[in-house]
């Protein structure tokens, strides 16, 4: 009796134990990327055939690409694309427990800065050759999507364009008595404090300049390391240079100052810098397009204009102006590039997506710039009252390269409340700071 | 084969147990057995390599500072709450002894926040605290200096520990009351008889009496403190400003859905299992005492 006992407890011990590793064994990233060795598309097909598209629900994005996929569907009667909402915090882990095991879309639209991620973990294919040649597509494209590029093949194509402009205030200005609009960071910061408004007991009314790391300042002070003549990363993209010169230490510390010594802006202010300007809690921001269109829904009648962004001091034009440019994307899932007729079907979705005629659809909903040279030149762009100030950054604008979007992100939050809220020297708050990003770039080029 | 009878019993005896065998191994055992194996991993669903690096995950949490803040803040959390906690919740249990008339009700109002969802109930409090909040603008009026609880270091994780104790004051109270209807009344009498004073009666009956309820709410309230999640994912986002919120759960979610580490977040998931049951053990040796009526 003991011994059956025994027995019996050793077995179903041993097949638990058992049954507790076996799935573990071979866990869903141990899967070779499928994007390594994409199925070579058919020439042409016209049977039925269904794409799944992934998409992140941010403001007129549903209205914008309902349209553009109706127009498509129209011009490829065969094509069904079935298109699903996916919130931004669960994008990334949505995709990266589904594309592995041959689930999810087909079609995605990641940020920018995922990109190099995506490609690394096999979620992405690119883009097949003979739907959208990358001779073409190198010289459709603006420079900003050369960062889309990995051993010599695109794995997307941009989507809502943007770059960096000045939004201002119009009725502030002329009750601050600014008649001419800032060109550079001195003359921002003299307007800013010209424009702060503050009640009888001292409290913040109007921001002269909201500064917000959780938005757009998280790139900004990027792009003002540039604009001071700091280089920002090594050629390769391997070693974080922030703190290698004195003019890095000179514009992160200027640009902190703004709000902790000329206190122009308040930390927390609004969680949104984009709410704070058309509520009429800041004079000043600089931000992309997307806010004229929230401008157009949440305060149409705000009297407000917008100017190329400001330039810096350094002594080269090309730094002196430098813009960062930032994209969402379009990209094929290496699940779809199994199947022969989904890779097609799907290459045939982007390059309709960077058509003419998509990119007129979708920039005047979401606010957007073009994604393509030749529309550049649209006068759509060109005549618009404030759109025209992003295109003249344009052509100085890089997009940077993420090796860890959300943690680069969250490093450049920490670092501004490190100064702007615990009031730690900016020095060494750059220094930790570049000490930090030198610890992301480690990790994402470890073999 | 043909069994001899006792052989038989044990059979049926196995079957029997069997249920509660397997249920236990699956919902428990195998879990921690499969987190053990992911934290001897380089596993990250990002990677399209996962091999074996045995206690490289370990040792990287070790000396991760982030790890060791993300300890300290737990601690601070439960340290605050648990006590704050425990006091209020028996002050309110106390309080509803000597209440008569719409004792029910009262009681059922302040069960309301402990059935809200925490994540609801985070949100409002986001509103509260927040720069146009009534809780900014009464601090403002008795002259302090942009008073926003959470956003700034200092304050950030005890606002978040005020909406918590808030919530939860409904639940212990019930239990506390629990504890305290159990005593018998005789002992009440017979110090009434005595002479002894209010005081005295809390002090050497109602609490002595209560402890096994004591013990097991403090235990409760501990545990609940240290996992505390969702009210601290809502009101904290990604443990900021500055890490000033970023408690031990928060960090491994941050960890195993953000950065996608699995190894790494099942390596400080069983951490937090241990410091949990040291937490506990601790508790129950310092707090535990034989109680006889």
């Amino acid at each position: 009796m003991k011994r059956i006992s025994v027995v019996v407890s050793f077995i179903v011990l041993l097949s638990m134990v058992l049954a507790a590793c076996a799935p573990a064994a071979t866990p869903a990233a141990t899967q070779p990327p499928a994007a390594a060795q994409p199925t070579t598309p058919p020439a042409s097909s016209s049977q039925p055939v269904t794409i799944d598209f992934w998409y992140i629900p941010f403001t007129n994005w549903d209205t914008a690409l309902n349209k553009i996929i109706a127009d498509f569907q129209a011009a490829n009667p065969n094509i069904t694309v079935n298109a699903t909402q996916v919130p931004y915090e669960d994008f990334t882990t949505k995709v990266a427990t589904t594309v592995p095991t041959g689930q999810g879309p087909d079609v995605l639209t990641p940020y920018h800065g995922w990109i190099a991620t995506y490609q690394k973990s096999g979620f992405i294919a690119p883009i097949p050759e003979d739907v959208l040649p990358t001779s073409q597509l190198k010289n459709d494209l603006v420079s900003a999507a050369d960062v889309l590029v990995f051993d010599g093949k695109y794995y997307a194509v941009p989507f809502y364009m943007m770059d960096y402009a000045l939004f201002y205030n119009k009725d502030y200005f002329a009750k601050a008595g600014i008649t001419t609009v800032p060109t550079t960071w001195y003359e921002l910061e003299d307007a800013a404090k010209k424009c702060t408004q503050r009640d009888s007991s001292g409290k913040m009314v109007v921001n002269g300049y909201y500064q917000l790391f959780s938005q757009q300042d998280h790139i900004i002070w990027k792009n003002l390391l540039i604009q001071w003549g700091a280089p920002l990363f090594s050629a390769d993209y391997k070693k974080a240079l922030w703190n290698t010169s004195q003019a890095g230490y000179d514009a992160w510390t200027w640009f902190t100052e703004l709000t902790t010594k000329d206190k122009v802006s308040q930390p927390n202010f609004n969680d949104s810098a984009y709410a704070a300007f058309y509520t009429g809690q800041a004079c000043m921001i600089i931000a992309g397009p997307q806010v004229i269109g929230q401008i157009k829904s949440q305060a149409p009648d705000l009297n407000y204009g917008t100017a190329p962004l400001v330039k810096g001091p350094a002594t080269d034009e090309a730094a002196a102006n430098h813009n960062i440019a930032q994209y969402w994307s379009f990209a094929i899932t290496s699940k779809a590039a199994k199947d022969p007729a989904k890779y097609e079907a799907s290459a045939k979705f982007l390059k309709y997506l960077i058509s003419d005629a998509a990119v007129k659809t979708y920039s005047p909903i979401i606010g957007a710039l073009p994604p393509t040279k030749s529309m550049m030149s649209d006068p759509m762009y060109t005549e618009d009252p404030y759109l025209k100030a992003f295109l003249t950054g344009l052509p100085y604008s890089q997009a940077l390269f993420w090796v860890d979007e959300q943690g680069e992100r969250q490093l450049a939050i920490d670092m501004g409340d490190k100064v702007l809220i615990n009031g730690e020297d900016p020095k060494a708050v750059l220094d930790w700071g570049t000490a930090q990003e030198q610890a992301l770039l480690d990790k994402y080029w470890a073999p | 084969m043909k069994l001899r009878l006792s052989q038989k019993n044990a059979l049926w005896g196995f079957a029997f147990i069997a249920l509660p065998v397997i249920y236990f191994l699956f919902i428990f055992i195998v879990p921690m057995v499969q987190a053990f194996y992911f934290s001897v991993l380089n596993y990250n669903t990002l990677s399209t390599q996962t091999h074996f690096i045995g206690l490289a995950n370990y040792a990287s949490m070790l000396e991760d500072d982030v790890f060791w803040t993300a300890i300290w803040n737990s601690l601070r959390y439960a340290l605050v709450r648990a006590p704050g906690v425990l006091l209020i919740s028996l002050i309110t249990a106390l309080l509803f002894q000597n209440i008569t008339r719409g004792k029910g009700f009262l009681q059922t109002l302040i069960m309301l926040p402990f059935m809200t969802s925490g994540v609801a109930m985070a949100w409002i409090f986001n509103l509260i605290y927040s720069r146009i909040g009534p809780i900014t603008a009464l601090l403002s009026d008795l002259g302090v200096q942009n008073p926003q609880l959470l956003t700034s270091p200092k304050t950030a994780l005890y606002a978040i520990a005020a909406v918590t104790i808030w919530g939860s004051i409904g639940y212990y109270a019930l239990l506390f009351t629990v504890g305290l209807n159990a005593i018998p009344n005789d002992y009440y009498d017979a110090a009434k008889v005595d002479g002894a004073s209010p005081w005295q009666i809390f002090k050497h009956i109602t609490i002595p009496l209560l402890n096994p309820t004591i013990v097991l709410v403090s235990i409760i309230a501990v545990t609940a403190s240290l996992k505390n999640f969702d009210v601290v994912r809502s009101m904290a986002a990604n443990g900021g400003p500055i890490n000033s919120t970023l408690t031990l759960p928060l960090m491994i979610y941050l960890e195993a859905f953000r950065r996608m580490n699995m190894g790494r977040a099942s390596a400080m998931t069983l951490v937090f299992f241990l410091f949990i049951l040291i937490i506990t053990f601790i508790q129950l040796k310092l707090i535990t005492r034989e109680v006889r009526y």
